[in-house]
């Protein structure tokens, strides 16, 4: 991206900050560095581990999607905190699971989550925990004919339709994971 | 109505069996029984360019005609606000389910195929017979054959001949018959032709996505064909509006259809119900519905575009504008208590949650100053980003859905404005509710080239492929703003009056309205337009509801944008050869924003 087109952002109010709006739009005086307003980042924590997250859907309404998406973005900044959605689950620690396990997508969840090196679930949503509003629907699995490693593997719920990604965030520095080569 | 509706509208009811009365002033509704005639009005409306919006199946035995009821939704394809509502009566009087599985010769019960003259009714075709087990009549019995075979919603783990929404499935039955395991097998590669092979993409995408399974059809990089199977998120959303919700708590169910659609399927239901009941509900609550409605718009298009900046690697920008959609979603949580807009809409009105409700003008004024501040920014990055040599290259060109094929198939919304079909859009054709304001509706007409706006396109940019859905998501998310100040200015005289009817009317209302009366709801989500088709039963249960979301129709155009085709440029001597690679896919797909859960219901 060209230089020029940074400096130009964000885009100012004259009457708000008029000397400012007066040096960058019309005297073209550019400051280094631009007044960017982050939060600043939370104290290290010695000794927490970074987190590989793998999205898995199981039927969702694609709400708790744009919640899990929301997570990447510079407000909640997963990644400054060593949390990452990761392409396959082979690679991944935990499984994110949203939605009510559908019957089509049941034996595709149990491959998925037979591929985790150990098996982990994070049920994401109301549905993910209890059905939510689809619970009596025909082509929803009822909450005892779970697979029982999808049961087996749960370690955390976040209610909430959708649950919001500062309650998402907080599970997830809170989470402590065992791994099998841990000491 | 011009003259020309009206001839097309009279030619109908002479070939028709009966008029019956309609739900709303705009819908005229025709009753046939001879397959004979139905072909002679659907070929009618096809010369005259109507389109089809959505076609359905009922069980109604139980009714009067004692048989199957197919209906066809059309509409003209200028802006006249108008709707054509066929329906169609199966000839044979049929009690019983089992009367209708020993029954050989289908076509006692079958109905007319629309295919040949409308493509996109062949998806429809698919989801009746899957559904009710009722096949349209094709002179080609190995279509017919392909038809009964096809999986969409119901995969091998349903077994054989379920049809979910006959009347006679009741939940315990249908509980029964999907005991079977599933079976191992979802891929079937097919013969190919030298040199291509295939690139199995999903149902597990490799993202934060939904699930959803393609096959491209791929020679080198370029992609030759593609084909699509969903399906794996069917919960069966139709059967639960019939069997666990009533008219006035359905909503509970539409807001959770799409979540990036939930208002819009809220206030499609609700709109749908008020029809049935006949209600009007008060002004104010007309304007919360319009501006809500267009909040859902903006950050539904922001999180697009920066999805699609994502993908072609211009992430800095991405991320900004990923702010201020979070700063749109952080103001949603805030007062309405849900990121998604849940909760809000209501047959009868709309019930704002308590921090709204308590300090109305208060949240309006928070409410513009951060949409201005969002809107700008994303405006001023959208604008820029368009001219950027790095960002034309992978968009101009990429995955072309023409002006024709995104009439023939059926395409909505976006998709369909970026072909060049302005006038698909029902807040401009059928307006109702708020954007009946002339004002208002004046935003929508002038849409590409009003005078002051920021960002402005010009007609021959709309060829249909991603820099046209790209650019035409900026433009709209400036009209939607101006909509949104527009109503702000209207709401502020209004904000003490009452924003629902009271469950009193709505009580009365019940009590007097017939069983098996009808009703057509309809909005404009940030996707297309959402349809709903609600039946109401004894006292205040559901018969039907039908639900067509924007993704059903566009899913079924979006193969068509990433095959190779031939097109005319102006500027090139002779016609040109249209590609798309590998990499370019997950672009185009962000593009049309398609949803799974939406198509699967």
């Amino acid at each position: 991206m060209p230089s020029s087109l940074i400096n130009e952002f964000p885009a100012i109010n004259p009457f708000r900050h008029p000397i400012r709006w007066l040096k960058w739009n019309v005297l073209g005086i550019w400051p280094e560095k631009l007044p960017v307003h982050l939060p600043s980042p939370p104290p290290a924590q010695p000794g927490r581990r970074s987190i590989f997250l793998r999205h898995l859907d199981c039927g969702s309404c694609n709400g708790c999607e744009l919640v899990l998406q929301a997570l990447t973005n510079p407000i909640y900044d997963i990644a400054g905190q060593g949390v990452h959605f990761v392409a396959s689950p082979a690679h991944a620690d935990v499984l994110m699971m949203t939605g009510a396990l559908t019957y089509n997508l049941q034996e595709i969840a149990q491959r998925t989550l037979e591929t985790l090196p150990t098996p982990r679930v994070i049920a994401v949503g109301e549905c993910a925990i209890n059905g939510g509003e689809f619970k009596e629907a025909y082509g929803v699995l009822p909450l005892d004919e779970r697979p029982q490693e999808l049961t087996a593997a749960l370690i955390a719920e976040i209610p909430g339709c959708p649950p919001t990604p500062q309650k998402i965030k907080e599970v997830l520095m809170a989470l402590e994971l065992k791994h099998a080569n841990d000491r | 109505m011009s003259t020309q509706t009206q001839s097309v509208i009279k030619f109908i009811r002479s070939q028709a069996l009966a008029e019956l009365q309609p739900s709303e002033s705009h819908l005229s509704h025709f009753v046939f029984r001879r397959p004979h005639y139905l072909q002679k009005a659907v070929t009618k409306l096809k010369k005259e360019r109507w389109r089809l919006v959505m076609m359905w199946a009922n069980d109604e035995r139980i009714l009067e005609d004692c048989s199957f009821k197919v209906y066809m939704l059309f509409e003209p394809d200028d802006n006249i606000d108008q709707f054509l509502l066929l329906e169609y009566a199966l000839s044979r009087q049929i009690a019983s389910d089992q009367e209708m599985e020993l029954s050989e010769r289908r076509e006692f019960h079958s109905y007319p195929s629309l295919a040949s003259q409308y493509p996109n009714a062949e998806l429809y075709e698919r989801e009746i017979a899957e559904m009710f087990g009722i096949f349209p009549q094709k002179e080609d019995p190995v279509e017919i054959t392909r038809l009964a075979a096809s999986a969409n919603r119901l995969h091998d783990s349903f077994g054989q001949r379920l049809f979910p929404l006959r009347r006679t499935r009741t939940r315990s039955a249908l509980a029964e018959r999907r005991q079977i395991p599933p079976s191992k097998a979802f891929f079937h590669p097919a013969r190919l032709p030298e040199g291509q092979h295939i690139t199995p993409v999903g149902p597990i995408h490799a993202g934060v996505i939904e699930a959803g399974h393609f096959h491209l059809y791929t020679a080198g990089e370029v992609i030759e064909k593609a084909t699509i199977q969903l399906g794996y998120k069917h919960k069966g959303i139709e059967k639960l509006f019939e069997t666990s919700y009533t008219l006035r708590n359905g909503w509970r169910l539409a807001q959770r259809v799409s979540g990036n659609a939930s208002f819009a399927h809220s206030l499609a239901y609700c709109r749908g119900v008020e029809s049935v009941l006949d209600i009007d509900i008060p002004e104010v609550a007309q304007c919360w519905r319009g501006l809500l409605l267009e909040i859902e718009r903006i950050y539904n298009h922001i999180h697009d575009v920066s999805g699609i900046l994502h993908d072609i690697a211009m992430d800095i920008i991405a991320s900004q504008m990923a702010q201020a959609e979070e700063s749109i979603m952080l103001l949603n949580q805030r007062w309405f208590e849900n990121r998604l807009l849940h909760e809000i809409n209501r047959p009868g009105g709309i019930v704002l949650p308590s921090p709204v409700a308590e300090d109305p003008s208060a949240a309006l004024d928070e409410m513009g100053g951060i949409l201005r501040n969002s809107v700008r920014t994303f405006l001023a990055l959208g604008q820029k980003t368009l001219g950027l040599p790095a960002c034309q290259h992978r968009t101009i060109g990429a995955g072309i859905l023409t002006k024709n094929e995104a009439w023939t198939y059926g395409a909505t919304g976006i998709a369909a404005r970026a072909s060049g079909i302005l006038s698909h859009d029902v807040r401009r054709q059928h307006p109702r509710g708020v954007y009946t304001d002339k004002s208002l509706h004046s935003y929508l007409i002038a849409s590409l080239s009003s005078e002051n706006a920021i960002f402005s396109l010009d007609e021959d940019d709309l060829k249909g492929d991603v820099y046209a859905r790209l650019a035409l998501r900026i433009v709209e998310v400036e009209i939607s703003y101006h909509i949104i100040q527009h109503i702000v200015r209207k709401l502020h005289k209004k904000l003490e009056q009452p924003t629902h009817v009271g469950n009193a009317a709505i009580q009365e209302r019940l009590l007097h309205t017939p069983a098996f009366e009808t009703g057509l709801g309809y909005a404009e989500s940030a996707r297309g337009s959402v349809y709903y088709w609600i039946m109401k039963g004894p006292h205040d249960t559901i018969a039907r509801c039908k639900v067509r979301g924007p993704a059903v129709a566009n899913w079924f155009a979006f193969p068509h944008a990433l095959s190779r085709k031939t097109i005319t440029r102006k500027d090139a001597d002779g016609p040109d050869i249209a590609t798309n690679i590998l990499a370019d896919f997950p672009l185009i797909n962000k593009s049309f924003n398609l949803s799974y859960a939406e198509h699967d219901l």
